[in-house]
C-alpha cells in the first residue's frame, strides 16, 4: 500500500517543502499569485518557534531574509514579477556577499503590473541577468506537483552548499493548481547544512581555492566579521584593487561553473529514438509531454528535454543531444527568451524553431503538436 | 477510466473553487485517482469572471488544464461566453436558468437549465452553499466520484454545526437535475 | 588602550571622511557608549547603507554589515528577529534614511523593532558630491539646487515620533558628552530607538552656503539648537530656524516587536497546532 496521496496547491507544496528543507525564516510582501506561500508560513512557522514577518515591500523582504541568513537562519521569500523586479537589488547583494537565500518567483504576465494574474514564463532572462553586474545564478523550474516539492528542497540545499541565492521559478498554472501529491517522509529528505567556517582572528572569511565551496560564515560566532555589498577582499573589507576584484569575481563564478554536475538537472521523455526534440519547462513542458505522445501516434518521432535547472543553462547536455538530433522546438510562454540560449548552443546543422506566446493562455498539447507537424514538413 | 474534464464557470463568490477542491479531494483521497484543479483568476475580488478546470484520471495527469471538456457548469452570462470554448460536442452542459440567458450554439450538448442560485438561496438560505449544490449536481450527472464517498467526505470536511445544512445542500443539488 | 578602543577596528583605517567631519566624533561616541555598557563585541552588529556615514561600520570591531542604499533597516530587521538577544545598531545618513530608505524608516519605527538607529543628519548627500537631501534647509545652494532649494525639509525626529518610534532624541556633534549619554540611553531602550545627530558637512554643504569651515558651520549648528522648553516658547516663524535637542520621546511601556512575536504569536500558533492535532486535522 503506497503512502497517502493528498491534494495541495502548488504554492503550498513549495511552502511545505521549504519547512522540510529547514527553512526557519520567512519575510515577504503580498502579491498574487504567490501569496499562499506567505499565508502558509505565517500560520506554520510560529508553531515551530520560527520567524515570519510581512515587510513593507519586496526590497525590504529580501533584505530581511539576507539579514536573517547571516544570523544563521534558512530564509525564504516568495513573490511575482513586479516584486521580483524590486528584489533585483538585493539579489545582487546576496550574490556579491555570497549569502544563501531562496526566492520563489511565481510568474505572471508582464511587463510592469501586466496581467494580474494570468500565467507567463517571461522572467526567465530577468532571473539570469536582472540584477546589475556580472554574476552567476542558480534558477530551478519544476512542472509537476512532486517536482515542486523536490526542487524546493534542492533550492535550499544548493543555496546552502554554494552560498548563493537560488531562484525557484514557477508559473501561475502550476503554483495555483491543486494537484495530487504524495509528500515524502521527513526521514527520506536529504537536507544539506553547511559547516561553520573555522574562523580565527585573521578573519579570512572569503579565502579559498578557485572551485572550492565556501564554508558558511555567520555573525555571532565568536569573531566579529564584516560583510559588505561592496566588492571586498578575503576579509570582507571593501577593495577596488583590480587583482583582488579579479580573484573574487573568479571565485564566485567558478564555485558554480566548476560544479555543474551537482547543479544541472533535467528530465527526458521519449528521447531515445527522437528525431525532433522539444526544449521546454514548467506548464509548457506538460503540454509538450502530451504533444509528444500525440505526435508519436501520427508517426512523428518527437521527444522532450525538460529543464529543471534553468540557470546555469544545461548547455553541455543540449550540445550532446544536438550531435544526433537536428531539429529543436523551444516552447515557452514569452516572446522568445530561452530560445536564445538554445540557438546559442545549437550547432550550425541544427534547425531551431520556437513556439512562443505571452498573452496569458498556456499552450495546449494540440497547439504544440501543430507546431511539431509544421516543423517536420 | 480515462481522462475526464470538468469546467465550472462563474463570477467570484459563487463557490466553484470550493466545489472543484472538494471534487478533487474526494477523487484522490477516497478513490485513489489522480486529479488536478486549475483555477483561473482575474483579481482576487468578488464579482470577476472565474473558471475552474478539474481533470480526473486513473493515471497521472500530464496537462493540467481542460482541452476537451466533458462537463461544463456555468452560473453567469459573462463567464459562459468567455469559457464555453473547448467543450466537446456531446458534453453535459448545465447553466443557471436565470443568469445565463443567451446560449448561442448548443451543438449536441446534453443541456440542463437549472435555477441553481435561486434555489440555493430559497431552500438553503445561504449562497455559500452553492459550492456543495454544484458538487452534488456534478456527482449525480457524471458519477465521476462515488455518491457515498461524497457524503463521507463532506461529512468530514464540514464543521459540525453545519453538517445538516451541507447534507441538505447535497439533496437540493440532486433534486435540481 | 582605552576602554572604548576595544570597539575600534584599527586595521581598516584610515577613514574616508574629510578633515573636520562630524562622523569621526559619532564613531568615537558610539564606541564609548558600547564601552560604558560593557557589551561584548561579538554580541553587537552594526549595519549601514550607503553614504559617508555608511562607511562607519567598517571601523567598529564588532559584527558589521554594509549594504545597499537606504536598506540597512531591512537587513537589521531580519537580524533582530532572528537573534533578538543581540544589540543591533543601524547607522544612516539623512539621504539614506529619509529619502531612499524613508519607507523602511517609518515602518521600523511603527513596528517598534528593537533596532538602535543613529541618524547622522548633515543635510546633504556628501559622498556623491553635495546634492540636495530631504533634510537640506530651504534656500540652500547645492549641486542640484544651484538656484536654491525650494523644498521644505523633514524634521526627522518629529517624523519618527509621528511614526510611533518609542525612543527619539536629537543631539549635535558639538555636544559630545550629552551625545554619549543619549546614545547610551538609546542602546538600553528595548524598542526602536533613534538618535538624530546634527552634524557638519562644511565641504559639500557649508562651502556653498557661507559656512565653509568646521568652526563656522558647527557654530551655526549650535545657534540653531535649543532645549525643548525653549523651543516651545518660540513663534512658528522662529521655529523654522531652530530645533529642539535632548530626548524628545521615550515610551518604556510598549513591547518590542520580537518580544511581542515570541510572547504572543509563537504561543498562539502552538496552541492552534495542539488544537488541530487533537481534532485530527
Amino acid at each position: 500500500m503506497s503512502k497517502k496521496r493528498e491534494v495541495l496547491q502548488g504554492n503550498i507544496i513549495a511552502a511545505k517543502a521549504a519547512v522540510a528543507a529547514g527553512c526557519n525564516f520567512y519575510a515577504g510582501y503580498p502579491i498574487t499569485p504567490s501569496s499562499e506561500v506567505a499565508q502558509y508560513m505565517s500560520a506554520e512557522l510560529p508553531k515551530l518557534g520560527y520567524d515570519f514577518i510581512q515587510m513593507e515591500d519586496e526590497i525590504a523582504s529580501l533584505g530581511a531574509c539576507i539579514g536573517a541568513s547571516l544570523s544563521g537562519k534558512k530564509a525564504l521569500t516568495a513573490t511575482s514579477g513586479p516584486g521580483f523586479s524590486l528584489m533585483q537589488e538585493h539579489l545582487g547583494m546576496a550574490v556579491i556577499a555570497e549569502i544563501p537565500v531562496v526566492i520563489i518567483n511565481v510568474m505572471r504576465g508582464g511587463p510592469s503590473t501586466g496581467l494580474p494574474t494570468k500565467p507567463a514564463q517571461a522572467d526567465m532572462l530577468q532571473a539570469r541577468w536582472g540584477t546589475h553586474g556580472d554574476h552567476p545564478i542558480i534558477a530551478l523550474y519544476p512542472a509537476f506537483s512532486d517536482e515542486i516539492y523536490s526542487e524546493t528542497i534542492r533550492a535550499f540545499n544548493l543555496s546552502e552548499k554554494f552560498w548563493t541565492p537560488v531562484i525557484l521559478m514557477m508559473d501561475e498554472v502550476i503554483a495555483k493548481a491543486h494537484e495530487d501529491i504524495e509528500i515524502p517522509d521527513q526521514k527520506e529528505i536529504a537536507v544539506f547544512n553547511g559547516a561553520d567556517h573555522p574562523l580565527d582572528e585573521d578573519l579570512n572569511i572569503y579565502d579559498r581555492q578557485i572551485g572550492e565551496i565556501p564554508p558558511r560564515v555567520d555573525f555571532f560566532k565568536g569573531y566579529p566579521i564584516h560583510i559588505d555589498s561592496l566588492e571586498h577582499d578575503r576579509h570582507g573589507w571593501p577593495t577596488t584593487d583590480p587583482a583582488l576584484v579579479d580573484k573574487m569575481q573568479t571565485l564566485r563564478m567558478q564555485k558554480i561553473y566548476s560544479r555543474l554536475d551537482e547543479i544541472i538537472k533535467f528530465k527526458e521523455y521519449r528521447m531515445e529514438d527522437a528525431e525532433i526534440m522539444i526544449f521546454s519547462f514548467g506548464v509548457s513542458a506538460r503540454a509538450a509531454i502530451a504533444a509528444v505522445d500525440l505526435a508519436r501516434q501520427q508517426g512523428i518521432k518527437a521527444g522532450l528535454f525538460q529543464a529543471l535547472t534553468i540557470w546555469p543553462f544545461p548547455e553541455r547536455e543540449l550540445k550532446e543531444r544536438f550531435k544526433r538530433i537536428k531539429k529543436v522546438l523551444t516552447v515557452e510562454m514569452n516572446m522568445g527568451q530561452m530560445k536564445l540560449e538554445v540557438e546559442r548552443v545549437a550547432t550550425d546543422d541544427v534547425n531551431t524553431r520556437a513556439l512562443l506566446r505571452a498573452n496569458g493562455v498556456p499552450f495546449t498539447p494540440a497547439e504544440v503538436l501543430q507546431s511539431l507537424k509544421e516543423f517536420v514538413k | 477510466m480515462s481522462r475526464y474534464e470538468i469546467r465550472y464557470g462563474a463570477v467570484g463568490g459563487q463557490g466553484i473553487v470550493t466545489a472543484g477542491a472538494l471534487l478533487v479531494d474526494i477523487a484522490v483521497e477516497k478513490e485513489s485517482k489522480y486529479a488536478v484543479e486549475s483555477p483561473t483568476y482575474t483579481a482576487t475580488v468578488r464579482g470577476g469572471p472565474t473558471k475552474v478546470d478539474i481533470i480526473i484520471d486513473s493515471e497521472r495527469i500530464i496537462f493540467p488544464q481542460a482541452t476537451a471538456i466533458d462537463f461544463f457548469l456555468c452560473t453567469f452570462q459573462k463567464p459562459y461566453e468567455l469559457y464555453k470554448n473547448r467543450i466537446k460536442d456531446d458534453a453535459i452542459v448545465i447553466v443557471d436558468t436565470n443568469l445565463v440567458k443567451d446560449l448561442g450554439d448548443t451543438k449536441n450538448w446534453k443541456l440542463f437549465k437549472v435555477p441553481i442560485i435561486n434555489e440555493t438561496k430559497k431552500q438553503l438560505g445561504n449562497i455559500v452553499l452553492t459550492s456543495v449544490v454544484t458538487l452534488a449536481i456534478t456527482q449525480k450527472l457524471t458519477n465521476i466520484v462515488d455518491f457515498q464517498n461524497m457524503i463521507d467526505y463532506v461529512k468530514h470536511w464540514a464543521p459540525k454545526e453545519f453538517y445538516d445544512l451541507n447534507m441538505k445542500a447535497i439533496e437540493v443539488g440532486r433534486s435540481l437535475v | 588602550m582605552r576602554d572604548y578602543e576595544r570597539y575600534i577596528r584599527y586595521r581598516t583605517f584610515p577613514t574616508p571622511w574629510c578633515p573636520g567631519c562630524g562622523d569621526g566624533i559619532v564613531l568615537k561616541t558610539i564606541a564609548m557608549a558600547f564601552a560604558d555598557l560593557k557589551l561584548p563585541p561579538d554580541d553587537i552588529i552594526v549595519v549601514s547603507g550607503i553614504g559617508c556615514s555608511g562607511r562607519m561600520p567598517t571601523f567598529f570591531n564588532t559584527n558589521t554589515l554594509h549594504v545597499t542604499h537606504g536598506r540597512a533597516l531591512t537587513f537589521a530587521t531580519g537580524i533582530k528577529l532572528a537573534r533578538p538577544e543581540k544589540t543591533v545598531v543601524v547607522i544612516s545618513g539623512d539621504g539614506d534614511a529619509t529619502a531612499i530608505g524613508g519607507n523602511h524608516l517609518i515602518h521600523a519605527a511603527r513596528r517598534n523593532i528593537g533596532i538602535k538607529m543613529i541618524l547622522i543628519n548633515n543635510g546633504i548627500y556628501g559622498m556623491t558630491g553635495g546634492q540636495v537631501s530631504p533634510l537640506t534647509p530651504q534656500k540652500f545652494i547645492t549641486e542640484t539646487t544651484p538656484y536654491g532649494n525650494i523644498e521644505p525639509k523633514f524634521m526627522a525626529s518629529e517624523l519618527l515620533i509621528a511614526a510611533k518610534a518609542s525612543f527619539v532624541a536629537r543631539e549635535t556633534v558639538l555636544r559630545m558628552h550629552p551625545l554619549r549619554q543619549v546614545i547610551k540611553k538609546s542602546f538600553e531602550h528595548k524598542g526602536f530607538s533613534v538618535v538624530e545627530v546634527i552634524s557638519n558637512c562644511h565641504i559639500n554643504l557649508g562651502r556653498r552656503n557661507k559656512l565653509k569651515d568646521p568652526i563656522t558651520m558647527t557654530k551655526w549648528i549650535a545657534s540653531r539648537s535649543v532645549t525643548q522648553a525653549e523651543y516651545d516658547k518660540l513663534t512658528s516663524e522662529e521655529k523654522a530656524h531652530k530645533y529642539p535637542v535632548g530626548i524628545l520621546m521615550e515610551d518604556k511601556e510598549r513591547l518590542e516587536y520580537s518580544e511581542l512575536y515570541y510572547k504572543h504569536i509563537v504561543p498562539a500558533a502552538k496552541e492552534a497546532a495542539a488544537k488541530q492535532s487533537a481534532e485530527g486535522k
